[in-house]
C-alpha cells in the first residue's frame, strides 16, 4: 500500500517533470521548426521549381534546371573562389591564437587585461568593426594611406582594388576572430598534464619539442573544433563584404557564396536558383566538415 | 532551479505565446469604399474608420513634408472618422530590402515609397495595385498637366517589360521628381578667377548687343566682356575666364573647368584641400545619352516571339549621327523621318539586313562585335550631303566619361589617358558621401539630383549654384572653313541634352483592403497642395508643369538662384539604365568589373570590351526576351 503510494507520487513527479522538460524544449523547438526545418524543407521544393518572388503561386517543376543555371554561371564559381580565399583567415586564426595562447601561459603580468583586450573584438558588432576598417582603409582619408603619403609612397584605393580587397577582408576576419581562439586555447593549454613537460625535461626535450609534441597533440582537440568552426564559419562569409560594397566589391571579389545566393533570392527574386546555391553550399560544407572528421583520426588526439 | 518556478516559467512561455495565434481574429468592418465613375470617394455605409498604414523614409525634411500632409489629410472633414494614414517611418538604408520582403510575405502596408529600381519587378511579382482606373478617373491627379516623360515612365506593361507604351498600366505615380545638373562651388569659381554670367542660349545676340541684362542682373560691359560671348559654357575672352550657367559645357570645357578649380583648390592656401576634385559624377547617361548611344538598344527580330532582342552596345563603336539644323525638311532614314536636331537611332543607322532579323547560331558572339554591323548607305549618303553631321560614337562617349576619373599615367583605352578631375566612385561613399563632399567644400563641381537642395541650403561657407549637365559640342575654328554666317567659336556639331532624373513611385500594395482610401491620399500628395509642400520644403518639382512654373518652386529669394535649369532637365531627361528592363542583374558584373580594375587603371576599355563579364551581359540580355 505505502509502496504504490510512492510509487503513485513517483510516476506523478515523474510527469509533471517530463511535462516541464517539454515545455521547456517546446520553445525552442518550435522556433528551430519555423526557422530552421520549415525553410530548409522549403528551399529543397523551391530549388527544383522556377518560382518568382517568393510564393509558390505559378511555381513549375523544372527538375535539376536551377542547379545546372547555378552551376553553368561564371560568378557562381568566382564566388566559390572568393569564399575560399577569404576562408584563409580561419587558418591564419588558429595560428595567431594558438601563438597568442601560447605566451599568455608565461609568467607576465596583466595577463587577464590581455586575454580582454584580445576578446574585444570578437564581440564587437561585425558592422561597427567593418565601418571603422573601411575608414582605417579609405582610399583618400584612411589611416593606412595617410601614413603611406607621409613616407612619400603612392596610396592605394585598398577597398577598390581586387587585388586588395579579400586580403583586407582576411585582415579584418583575423583581428576579429583570433580572440576566441586564445580563450579557448588558453583554456586548453592549462589543461595539459605538467607532468608531461616535467618527464621530457628530464629526456632532454627543448621547449620548441616539447611544445611540438606534447602541447600540440594535447590541445588537438581544440584546434579540431576551432578549424571546423572556422571553416564553417568562413564559407558563410556575407556581411562583411556586403557592408563594403553593396553591389559585390571591385572585379566581383566581395561576391561570396551567401552573398551570390542573397542577391539572387533577394535582389533578383530568383529563389529557384537560390535555394538551389543554398543547397550546394550546405553539400559542400558537409562534404569538408565529413573529409576533416575522416582526417582528424589521423592528427587529433582524444587522450 | 526550483521545480515549481521551472513549471511556472514554463507555463507563462506557453502563455506568452498562445495569444500570437489569435492576432487578427477580431472583427474588422472598415474599408470597402469605392471610386466612382467622377473619381469621387465613396464610403461604404457602416463602415468603421479605415486605418491606411502608409510607410516613408528619409530625411528629416522630407519627413516633416509628410507629417504635414498626412496631418492635413486626416483634418480634412470628409476623412474624419472614414479614413486615417498612420505614417510610419522606416530607416532609409534598409527601406528596399524590409520592403521587398514585407510584399513577398504579404505584410506590406497599404502605400509606400518604391525606388525606380525595383517598381517593375514588384509590379511584374503582382505586388503592386493596379491603379489605371483610378488615374484615369481622377480630377486631380492629370497626366496631361504633368511631366510627360516622368509620369509615364510608372506606365508599365509587365508583359513586354515596356514602359510608356499604350498597353501599360500605372501602378504607381511619382512622388516627385529629381532631375540631375552640375552644382557648383561659386565661391571656389571666383576664387579660381572664373566670372560666372547667366544667360540663356537665346538671349546671347541681345546680350551681345548689350541690350539686355542676364539674370544677375549685369550687362556685358558691365562685367567687362569685350568679344561676343558665343554658346559655350566656359570661355576665355581677352585674358579672362567665364563660366555661363545656363548654357551646357562641353565634354572639353567640363575639364577644363575642372582641372582649374581643382588646382585653385589644391594650391590656394585659402582653401587648402590638399584631395580635392574639380568635378564629380558617378553617371555615364548623360556623355552617351548626348551623342544617341545606349547601353542596350533593342533589335527587331522575327526569331523572338516578342518581335526584338537586346544588344548590349555599351561599348558600340559606330559613329552617331545627328540631322543638321539647317534641314529643312525632316530626313528619312531606315523608312523613319527625323527632323533636325534629332539622332538617328541605332537600328536605323545600322544595316540589320546582315543577318536578316535573326541572330547567328553563335548566339552573343554575333552581335557582341558592333563593327559586324555596318552603317547604312542611306547614312552614309544623307552624311556626304551634309544633312547629317556625324557624332561620337557611344565607345567614345563612354570612353570619355572613364578618363574624368582615371588617372593622368593610366591609359583608358587606345591611346588615351585619365583627366583626373573627379574622384572615384567607391571614394565617394555613396549617396551621402557626395553630398558631404560636396557641403565640405571637397568638390568643386557635383552632379547630382534636386533632392540636395535642402541640404545645400544649409551651407554657409560658401556660394552655390547650379548649371546644365554637359553635352557634346564643337566649335569652329580659325582652321575651318566657315559657312555663310558663322564665326569661330560658333558651334559646328553639336550632340543633344541628355541625362537623368531619379523618381520615387507612390504604390499601393495589392494585398491591401483599402485601396481606394490609400488612392485618396496619393491623389492628395500628388495634388497641388501635397506638391507645393514638397516643392516649398525644395527637395523636389512639383509633377504639374504649371506649378513648377511659379514662385512656390523657384523661389527667387534662395539658393539655388539658377532653378530654370531643373525645368529644363526635368522636360528632356530620363530614368537610368537601371530602369531599362525588370531588373538590373544585366548590369551587377559588368559595373564592378568596370568600376574595379578600368577605374583604377588596371584594365584598359578595350580590355574590358574582351571580358567574361562583359561578354556574359549578352547572353543575360536574351533571358529578358526569351519565354513572352
Amino acid at each position: 500500500m505505502y509502496l504504490d503510494k510512492v510509487q503513485a507520487k513517483k510516476k506523478k513527479h515523474a510527469d509533471r517533470e517530463g511535462l516541464t522538460g517539454f515545455c521547456l524544449a517546446f520553445i525552442p523547438v518550435l522556433g528551430f521548426c519555423l526557422f530552421g526545418l520549415i525553410p530548409m524543407i522549403l528551399a529543397i521544393g523551391m530549388a527544383f521549381m522556377n518560382i518568382r518572388g517568393y510564393s509558390f503561386e505559378g511555381a513549375t517543376f523544372v527538375g535539376f534546371g536551377n542547379f545546372k543555371d547555378v552551376l553553368n554561371d561564371s560568378l557562381f564559381w568566382k564566388s566559390i573562389g572568393n569564399t575560399l580565399y577569404m576562408s584563409v583567415s580561419a587558418f591564419i586564426n588558429i595560428v595567431l591564437a594558438l601563438i597568442v595562447a601560447f605566451l599568455l601561459t608565461k609568467k607576465i603580468k596583466g595577463k587577464k587585461i590581455f586575454r580582454t583586450i584580445y576578446f574585444i573584438p570578437y564581440v564587437c558588432s561585425v558592422v561597427a568593426v567593418t565601418l571603422m576598417w573601411m575608414w582605417i582603409f579609405n582610399n583618400r582619408y584612411g589611416a593606412v594611406n595617410m601614413l603611406i603619403r607621409h613616407f612619400g609612397g603612392e596610396p592605394v584605393n585598398w577597398l577598390n582594388d581586387s587585388k586588395w580587397f579579400i586580403p583586407i577582408l582576411i585582415l579584418m576576419g583575423v583581428w576579429s576572430g583570433t580572440g576566441y581562439g586564445i580563450i579557448l586555447y588558453g583554456a586548453a593549454l592549462t589543461n595539459v598534464n605538467s607532468s608531461l613537460y616535467e618527464a621530457a625535461k628530464v629526456d632532454g626535450a627543448n621547449s620548441f619539442k616539447s611544445f611540438m609534441h606534447i602541447t600540440v597533440p594535447a590541445i588537438s582537440p581544440t584546434t579540431f573544433y576551432l578549424l571546423i568552426t572556422g571553416i564553417i564559419g568562413a564559407l558563410q562569409e556575407f556581411a562583411r563584404p556586403q557592408i563594403i560594397s553593396a553591389t559585390g566589391g571591385p572585379d566581383n571579389t566581395g561576391v561570396t557564396v551567401v552573398f551570390y545566393l542573397y542577391r539572387r533570392a533577394f535582389e533578383y527574386f530568383e529563389m529557384g536558383p537560390a535555394s538551389a546555391t543554398a543547397w550546394l553550399l550546405a553539400i559542400f560544407i558537409l562534404i569538408l566538415t565529413v573529409i576533416n572528421f575522416a582526417v582528424s583520426k589521423l592528427w587529433v588526439n582524444y587522450d | 532551479m526550483n521545480k515549481k518556478l521551472k513549471a511556472i516559467i514554463s507555463c507563462l512561455a506557453c502563455v506568452c505565446i498562445a495569444p500570437m495565434s489569435l492576432i487578427a481574429c477580431g472583427p474588422d468592418n472598415s474599408g470597402g469604399g469605392t471610386i466612382d465613375e467622377e473619381g469621387n470617394y465613396k464610403p461604404r455605409p457602416g463602415a468603421s474608420e479605415a486605418d491606411v498604414k502608409f510607410w516613408i523614409s528619409g530625411d528629416d525634411t522630407e519627413i516633416a513634408v509628410f507629417k504635414t500632409l498626412v496631418d492635413d489629410f486626416n483634418a480634412l472633414p470628409e476623412n474624419k472618422g472614414v479614413i486615417k494614414i498612420s505614417m510610419i517611418q522606416r530607416p532609409s538604408d534598409s527601406y528596399d530590402t524590409v520592403l521587398g520582403q514585407s510584399l513577398a510575405s504579404g505584410t506590406a502596408p497599404d502605400i509606400f515609397y518604391v525606388g525606380d529600381s525595383g517598381y517593375k519587378d514588384y509590379a511584374e511579382l503582382g505586388y503592386l495595385y493596379d491603379i489605371t482606373d483610378y488615374v484615369a478617373r481622377s480630377k486631380i491627379y492629370k497626366v496631361e498637366d504633368m511631366w510627360d516623360n516622368v509620369v509615364t515612365r510608372y506606365k508599365y506593361d509587365v508583359n513586354t517589360y515596356l514602359s510608356g507604351t499604350d498597353s501599360g498600366r500605372y501602378y504607381g505615380v511619382p512622388k516627385d521628381i529629381g532631375p540631375t545638373v552640375v552644382y557648383y562651388n561659386e565661391t571656389y569659381f571666383k576664387g579660381a578667377g572664373i566670372e560666372i554670367i547667366s544667360v540663356a542660349a537665346d538671349q546671347l545676340d541681345e546680350f551681345n548687343a548689350g541690350t539686355l541684362k542676364d539674370d544677375r542682373g549685369k550687362t556685358k560691359s558691365e562685367y567687362g566682356i569685350s568679344g561676343n560671348v558665343k554658346e559655350k559654357g566656359y570661355f576665355e575672352i581677352g585674358g579672362k575666364w567665364y563660366f555661363n550657367n545656363q548654357v551646357p559645357m562641353s565634354w572639353d570645357e567640363t575639364v577644363a573647368c575642372a582641372k582649374k578649380v581643382q588646382s585653385y583648390m589644391r594650391t590656394d592656401s585659402s582653401v587648402n584641400k590638399s584631395s580635392g576634385y574639380g568635378y564629380f559624377t558617378e553617371w555615364w547617361f548623360n556623355y552617351g545619352w548626348s551623342v544617341g548611344g545606349n547601353c542596350i538598344q533593342q533589335i527587331p527580330s522575327d526569331q523572338y516571339d516578342c518581335g526584338y532582342y537586346y544588344d548590349f552596345t555599351l561599348m558600340d563603336g559606330t559613329p552617331n549621327y545627328i540631322v543638321a539644323d539647317d534641314v529643312q525638311e525632316p530626313v528619312t532614314v531606315n523608312k523613319v523621318k527625323y527632323n533636325a536636331g534629332e539622332i538617328i537611332e541605332y537600328k536605323d543607322k545600322l544595316d540589320m539586313s546582315i543577318y536578316n532579323g535573326k541572330k547567328a547560331a553563335d548566339g552573343a558572339a554575333m552581335y557582341k562585335n558592333s563593327a559586324n554591323y555596318r552603317i547604312t548607305d542611306e547614312v552614309k549618303t544623307l552624311a556626304a550631303e551634309g544633312k547629317l553631321n556625324q557624332l561620337p560614337s557611344q565607345r567614345d562617349a563612354f570612353t570619355e566619361f572613364v578618363r574624368l576619373g582615371s588617372k593622368q599615367k593610366d591609359e583608358v583605352d587606345n591611346g588615351l589617358y585619365g583627366h583626373e578631375v573627379t574622384p572615384l566612385p567607391t571614394d565617394i561613399d555613396g549617396d551621402a558621401g557626395k553630398v558631404n563632399e560636396f557641403q565640405y567644400g571637397n568638390l568643386g563641381m557635383l552632379v547630382d539630383g534636386r533632392w540636395n537642395v535642402t541640404k545645400f541650403r544649409e551651407i554657409t561657407k560658401f556660394e552655390w549654384d547650379v548649371a546644365p549637365l554637359p553635352m557634346y559640342k564643337t566649335y569652329y575654328t580659325a582652321a575651318d572653313t566657315l559657312p555663310d554666317g558663322k564665326e569661330v567659336g560658333d558651334i559646328k556639331v553639336h550632340g543633344v541634352e541628355a541625362g537623368h532624373s531619379g523618381s520615387v513611385a507612390l504604390c499601393i500594395g495589392s494585398k491591401t483592403k483599402y485601396a481606394p482610401e490609400a488612392w485618396k491620399f496619393i491623389e492628395y500628395c500628388a495634388g497641388e497642395r501635397g506638391q507645393s509642400l514638397q516643392a516649398e520644403a525644395g527637395f523636389a518639382i512639383p509633377l504639374q508643369k504649371d506649378l513648377a512654373n511659379k514662385d512656390v518652386f523657384l523661389q527667387p529669394d534662395k539658393s539655388p538662384k539658377n532653378s530654370k535649369v531643373f525645368i529644363r532637365a526635368t522636360e528632356y531627361e530620363q530614368a537610368g539604365d537601371w530602369w531599362m528592363l525588370k531588373d538590373k542583374k544585366w548590369i551587377d558584373e559588368w559595373a564592378n568589373l568596370l568600376n574595379g580594375s578600368v577605374r583604377n587603371g588596371d584594365l584598359t576599355l578595350s580590355e574590358f570590351f574582351n571580358s567574361d563579364e562583359y561578354s556574359k551581359t549578352f547572353g543575360l540580355l536574351d533571358k529578358y526576351t526569351a519565354n513572352r
